[in-house]
């Protein structure tokens, strides 16, 4: 399995790929607040149309964006289906004592749009930006967190290898499903014990293995001059330049005239 | 003491397995590794040898005995950035070691951890990368490479730290035999190019034929330390369960049978030029 993993970091020199860390953190971040506070389907449509733009710019295929929302289909349908009978309001139909209101089915439709907009904000933020810059970004944006003796560094330093290390660890569950099915393990049985049993096969030997990972990793960062510190040469290579401030500009601005003033 | 050199006196390692007991990894070693060898180190399983190597870069610290890198002691602690900068090291599992999904920047994480400023770590990275013949995949993503490409990214990251030895713990066993060829010439050249010490650590003796000098740890011990003929020749060699390379068992049953053979052929490469010359 060689392809392309859920939020992997996708090569490319696109005017989004260029952009600072910091700048996509920050757009990433308003996107998500402005629709927890304000899903009205105006603010739905803006924050859809930035990810679209955002899409086109980064030249990511599409296909392969919309392929893995398709993993999120059952939580999409379980929220609907919450939303639309457990709103009170005007009923649309009733199936025996459960009623359908129309204020939940709209209620139902929106949330699912927050939801992918949610999720399709922070993978495009980590598909566009190394795991290496993106710590940088964050270490450089909550900097002043440090006074309040919150260790930004190892907090960025552990988001990054966690996404570094996500397509090695789903190979090797690959491997170990593989490998325990081969011996008979019954990941499709219809008994849920058996498969919750099978899946312990599987799992056990992933966290042992992953242990391991961590103390190779960190014998290897160790070995090459790593000292747990904040590293300023890093984050000085950072800039924020016209482009940025464009972006950052254009977004806050559109927001803020959206979100507060309609 | 001498600068340029790499010297264990007397050290012991135990590691504390349970409540009293103690397993003795390494027992009494005294070694001197001088700038510019090509060193193979092989030993069996549980020999000691990945020990051996973490103590000389500080990774771990000697029960007993001293360890020291260009004259430094590797207890001393803040010194240990400096013997780290001259000691790299390349571990066994290649994906275990990557850094970053880009190859450029996984090199970069060495130097830029010794501080170093933007232009002077881009001339680190193309010259590691141009090394280990890795400079036009530079912006690949390292999951996507072979492993013997991967263990090439690990090597250029050792490098881009410009050290002066580099210690490779095993780092053929997950290749396969064209990435392992590949390795072991990239660090002769290595070794002859720009003179990096190399210690190479291995079970497989055909890896290290072409060592200046060969170390054979059993139980925590030297066993024997020779050039890779005399010890691929000494009885003891046999007798503690080693297998020299096919072409050097190829030779000496050869020689039993009366073919007079030189009886210094350790590579394939040697008997080839050996049987055209007949």
């Amino acid at each position: 399995m060689k392809g392309l993993k859920l939020g992997q970091f996708v090569r490319g020199n696109s005017i989004i790929h260029q952009l600072d860390p910091r700048t996509k953190i920050i757009v990433c971040l308003v996107v998500i607040f402005s629709i927890l506070i304000n899903y009205k389907w105006y603010v739905i449509l803006l924050n859809m149309s930035l990810i679209a733009a955002v899409i086109i710019l980064s030249r990511i295929e599409p296909a392969k964006i919309l392929r893995s929302l398709r993993k999120l289909r059952y939580l999409f349908l379980l929220t609907f289906i919450f939303q639309s009978i457990l709103t009170s309001g005007e009923p649309l139909f009733h199936v025996g004592s459960v009623y359908v209101t129309r204020e939940g089915v709209s209620l139902g439709v929106s949330t699912i749009f927050r939801l992918m907009i949610l999720y399709l904000c922070s993978t495009l933020l980590t598909m566009t930006t190394s795991p290496l810059k993106l710590a940088s970004g964050i270490e450089s944006l909550f900097a002043p967190l440090r006074r309040l003796r919150i260790p930004v560094h190892q907090f960025s330093m552990l988001i990054s290898a966690a996404l570094r290390f996500i397509p090695t660890i789903i190979e090797e569950a690959q491997i170990l499903t593989r490998a325990q099915r081969s011996r008979g393990a019954q990941f499709n049985s219809p008994s849920v014990i058996v498969r919750i049993k099978s899946m312990a096969a599987v799992l056990i030997p992933l966290l042992a293995a992953s242990l391991q990972r961590a103390d190779d990793l960190a014998a290897a960062m160790e070995s090459r001059c790593y000292t747990g510190g904040s590293n300023q040469i890093r984050i000085s290579k950072l800039r924020f330049g016209k482009k940025d401030k464009l972006a950052l500009g254009l977004v806050s601005l559109v927001f803020l005239v959206f979100v507060f003033c309609i | 003491m001498a600068a340029g050199s790499i010297e264990l006196i007397n050290v012991t390692k135990e590691y504390a397995t349970g409540r009293s007991h103690k397993k003795c990894a390494l027992d009494n070693i005294t070694l001197t590794i001088n700038q510019g060898e090509f060193v193979g180190l092989v030993g069996m399983n549980g020999s000691g040898k990945s020990t051996l190597a973490r103590l000389i870069n500080g990774l771990i610290l000697p029960t007993a005995g001293k360890v020291f890198v260009n004259g430094i002691d590797t207890a001393d602690r803040k010194s240990i950035i400096e013997i780290r900068r001259h000691v790299g090291m390349v571990f066994q599992n290649p994906d275990n070691q990557i850094v970053s999904p880009i190859v450029e920047e996984d090199v970069a994480f060495g130097p830029e951890n010794l501080g170093c400023y933007a232009d002077e770590v881009k001339e680190r990275i193309d010259w590691a990368l141009q090394a280990t013949g890795m400079d036009e995949l530079r912006h690949h993503a390292p999951y996507l490479l072979s492993g013997g490409q991967k263990q090439k990214v690990a090597i250029a990251a050792a490098l881009s730290m410009r050290p002066d030895y580099l210690i490779l713990d095993e780092p053929t066993s997950m290749l396969d035999p064209g990435g392992k060829y590949d390795l072991i010439e990239n660090l002769k050249m290595l070794n002859e190019k720009y003179g990096i010490t190399v210690m190479l650590i291995s079970h497989h003796m055909e890896d290290v034929v072409h060592a200046d000098r060969l170390i054979v740890l059993d139980q925590g011990q030297i066993y024997l330390e020779g050039t890779p003929r005399e010890v691929f020749s000494s009885e003891n060699f046999f007798s503690a369960g080693f297998k020299p390379p096919g072409i050097v068992q190829l030779v000496s049953n050869l020689r039993k049978r009366g073919h007079m053979i030189d009886e210094n052929i350790i590579t394939v490469q040697q008997m080839v030029e050996y049987i055209c010359r007949l």
